[in-house]
């Protein structure tokens, strides 16, 4: 720790920023609970927590988007009653969002002043296009962002949109500034780049909430941090107080191993599924993998590197270009997401809203989409026989609705997940692929999760692939793990071999200490 | 059963229409004293048979995220061409009739399936093109359609009016199996819903969506057979108005525009509402003009209430 972080939380600094006894219930879920955050002017203040915490609620809340349902907001001492974002925004609050927020067809200039035109720009009536362009050039530069303002947005790649995102929210220098997991699509180099901006703002005065998953980071830019978990507040800590060790203990409550159910020793002997120089669209390349019945594979690597590719290839949503795929010893060939259902092979992607849910429908319509010709007679379906079909899954999976009838969208993210799984396993696949299961979830539905597909594997003998990026539950979960990297396999670990380093070794392409 | 109880969930936001419904009801009864006669009955049933079908169908295409703007110019081709060929025999021009409905159905649907052509700019196209067909076939009202075949649609059984009545309960049961009991059904509210997902989940979403059009037309169709049953005629421009009063009477009864929501209940209101407005100023002599700034003020009144109740 550098004595100037140390010197800015010494200062005497007023409370800049008090959000005190906020809740908030959305239907179905408490998604805050008598949450206090406060922060000091100036201080840069990080909030963890795990997906579906309540970070992006109470940030949404701060940010007027929507009020909460208790509680009261201060700045600076003064209590606001937000109607809207406008409000938040003219007292000095901005939000720079994770999601994309720019408009794509409009030029850089045009997203950087939009709907500040008026005060940037000159004239009242018109819109004078050269002082539009001129100002947004010179603030850019201003920054050490060298991008032409005349440029369309969509055109940019997603690390310049991401510094437009920051640059607009520095239109004016903003009292409270809310990064929402800033530097994910950023390289080493311009994270460097964002830090130091950072640090320029705070000596400017503005305090800044810093929302990441990165624990390197936060240790390294926030003064303060504090945690959230399941909607409540676990607590806040100076960064200089605080191990790593514990700020993730406060974030799930409990140590690493007791997360993951214990793998039990076994012989595999027969083959669920053999891939052979399997090369399919522009990301997967020559790939020979075996899964086993009854195992747990898990693929890591960077993200990006084909492993997402892999498993939609596999399940026909990617076109093959060569090699073999043995399924249960017979040569297979799948070319669309009808041919993989037949084949009893099942995919869950992590895009729970995009792909694989309908979110208007019930439950009923959701789950029993793929095996609808299961229970049907002349394309009349079997109502009764559906609906015992379904409680059945529903009552095993605990999912926790009041019926069947019930729209998915207002279920929490880990039923919406549970309702996902639910259709597959009524399916009975011999072959279950996910892509990171967990993601969007709290830890409680996780460990289910995590029992489910260990059960699914060790007692129905179920060959299954998993696609992870947390490391954690790459090691802790998996029977094997195969790393890839540049859309090849590059090693298959197990056992003792299976750590931490080993993996990111592989990954990064250093070959040689781990492998099998 | 469930469905029923649901009908008087209020926290459905489609409890509106029904209000609107009740209020349209009690009006008519006091103030006209003639409405809950059973002549008045059978001439609600027989005028609105037509927008039954065509809402039917507009609902099943907004089900599957789509929308049919040809319903009016088919229904207008089918008494058309109707009117031109029932002389050679009255089976044969059902026939041709009903294909033409099928025809202009797959061409809609491929075009929005697989030449992926946003629903509304293909089906606007095909209504000019078919329009204009229904315009080469007959320029004006006209043409002539077998007394026998007119007698049996509109025949009466006594005071009832068998034949109109039993289209509208077989409608009404054919679209509730459809909708509720089928595969196809619930392929179809999953396409409308999320076809991404749909399809990941190994639905033929393309099928799905190019039959939603066919079913669309060929209801369409059907209500052009009827109307020209009634008018003896065939009549280029009889289709017209179903456009925009098929969308409205299906939307106030809750089927959303975003597809994937939509009840056949909130359709058959939607159908009742607009048919009982048509009665309401019939009796009292009011002009059309205002029955259709009444209609416009209701759908946003409808819907409107909706958003708003659905937010609260």
């Amino acid at each position: 720790m550098g004595s100037e972080e140390a010197i800015s939380v010494n200062r005497a600094q007023s409370e800049i920023l008090c959000m005190e006894g906020i809740s908030k219930v959305f239907p179905g879920v408490q998604a805050l609970k008598d949450v206090t955050f406060s922060c000091l002017q100036g201080e840069s203040h990080a909030l963890v927590g795990e997906n579906g915490a309540g970070k992006s609620t109470l940030i949404k809340i701060l940010s007027g988007v929507f009020p909460p349902n208790e509680g009261q907001i201060r700045i600076a001492g003064r209590v606001q009653g937000f109607r809207g974002p406008q409000d938040a925004q003219e007292i000095g609050i901005r939000v720079v969002p994770q999601e994309f927020s720019l408009v794509p067809y409009l030029s850089v200039a045009e997203n950087l002043f939009l709907g500040m035109e008026r005060l940037y720009t000159g004239h009242r009536l018109w819109f004078q296009a050269k002082t539009l362009y001129q100002r947004a050039r010179e603030m850019l530069e201003g920054l050490g962002l060298p991008f032409n303002p005349r440029m369309p947005v969509y055109r940019l790649s997603v690390a310049q949109q991401k510094w437009l995102e920051i640059a607009k929210a520095l239109v004016a220098v903003p009292e409270i500034l809310v990064l929402d997991e800033p530097t994910a699509p950023l390289s080493d180099q311009e994270v460097e780049h964002l830090f130091a901006m950072i640090k320029d703002l705070k000596k400017q005065g503005t305090t800044l909430i810093y929302i990441s998953h990165r624990l390197d980071e936060i240790f390294q830019i926030a003064d303060r941090v504090t945690v959230l978990k399941d909607g409540e507040k676990v607590g806040t800590r100076s960064v200089h107080e605080v191990t790593r060790d514990e700020v993730i203990r406060m974030m799930i409550g409990r140590r690493l191993g007791e997360l993951f159910p214990p793998k039990p020793e076994k012989i595999r002997k027969t083959k669920a599924l053999e891939i052979r120089d399997f090369s399919a669209g522009d990301m997967v390349r020559d790939v020979s993998l075996d899964l086993f019945q009854g195992e747990i594979l898990g693929i890591g690597g960077l993200q990006g590197n084909g492993q997402d590719e892999l498993l939609k290839a596999l399940f026909g949503t990617i076109r093959w270009d060569h090699g073999e795929v043995r399924l249960a010893g017979k040569k297979i060939k799948i070319r669309s997401p009808r041919h993989a259902v037949r084949h009893e092979i099942a995919l869950v992607t992590d895009k729970k809203e995009v792909e694989g849910l309908c979110m208007v429908l019930p439950i009923r319509h959701n789950m029993s989409l793929p095996t609808l010709h299961q229970r049907q007679r002349a394309g009349l379906i079997q109502l009764q026989k559906e609906t015992a079909v379904l409680e059945g899954m529903a009552h095993d999976l605990a999912v926790h609705s009041t019926s069947l009838s019930r729209a998915v969208g207002q279920l929490s993210g880990g039923n919406k997940q549970k309702v996902i799984v639910g259709k597959w396993l009524i399916a009975d696949p011999k072959v279950i692929m996910f892509v990171d299961p967990t993601m969007g979830i709290d830890v409680a539905t996780k460990q289910q999760l995590y029992l489910l597909l260990r059960n699914l594997a060790d007692e129905q003998g179920k060959g299954i692939i998993l696609v992870l990026s947390e490391m954690m539950e790459l090691l802790g979960l998996c029977d094997r793990i195969a790393v890839m990297r540049e859309g090849r396999v590059v090693t298959v670990i197990e056992g003792e071999k299976a750590t931490e380093e080993n993996i990111m070794r592989a990954a990064m392409g250093l070959y040689g200490e781990a492998g099998s | 059963m469930k469905r029923l109880t649901s009908l008087l969930d209020f926290s459905n936001p489609i409890i509106i229409l029904y209000l609107v419904m009740a209020a349209l009801f009690i009006v008519l009864i006091v103030v006209v004293p003639t409405f809950h006669t059973m002549q008045n009955f059978n001439n609600l049933l027989l005028r609105n048979v037509p927008l039954l079908c065509v809402c039917l169908g507009q609902m099943i295409v907004l089900l599957a995220a789509g929308i049919d703007l040809t319903v009016g110019p088919v229904l207008a081709l089918a008494t058309a061409i109707a009117s031109e060929l029932m002389g050679h025999g009255i089976a044969f021009g059902i026939v041709v009739v009903l294909m033409a409905g099928v025809l202009v159905g797959v061409i809609n649907g491929l075009g929005v399936t697989k030449a992926k052509i946003n629903p509304f700019v293909m089906t606007m196209a095909m209504g000019a093109i078919v329009s204009g067909v229904t315009l080469y076939i007959r320029p004006r009202a006209g043409g002539y359609i077998p007394k026998s075949f007119a007698h049996t649609v509109l025949a009466h059984w006594g005071q009832v009016p068998v034949v109109p009545l039993v289209i509208i309960i077989s409608v009404i049961i054919a679209g509730y199996i459809l909708l509720y009991n089928t595969t196809y059904g619930r392929h179809l509210y999953a396409t409308g819903g999320n076809e991404e997902a749909a399809r990941l989940a190994g639905i033929k979403t393309d099928v799905t969506t190019i039959l939603a059009y066919v079913i669309s037309t060929v209801l369409a169709s059907v209500a052009g057979l009827y109307m020209c049953a009634r008018i003896e005629s065939g009549d280029p421009f009889i289709g017209d108005p179903f456009v925009l009063d098929s969308i409205g009477a299906v939307v106030i009864g809750g089927t959303a525009l975003t597809g994937g929501r939509g009840t056949l209940w909130g359709t058959l209101f939607g159908v009742i509402v607009f048919g009982m407005l048509g009665n309401v100023f019939n009796f009292l002599g009011l002009s059309i003009n205002w029955q259709y700034v009444l209609r416009g003020l209701i759908v946003i009144g409808v819907v409107g209430g909706a958003s708003a109740w659905g937010k609260s």
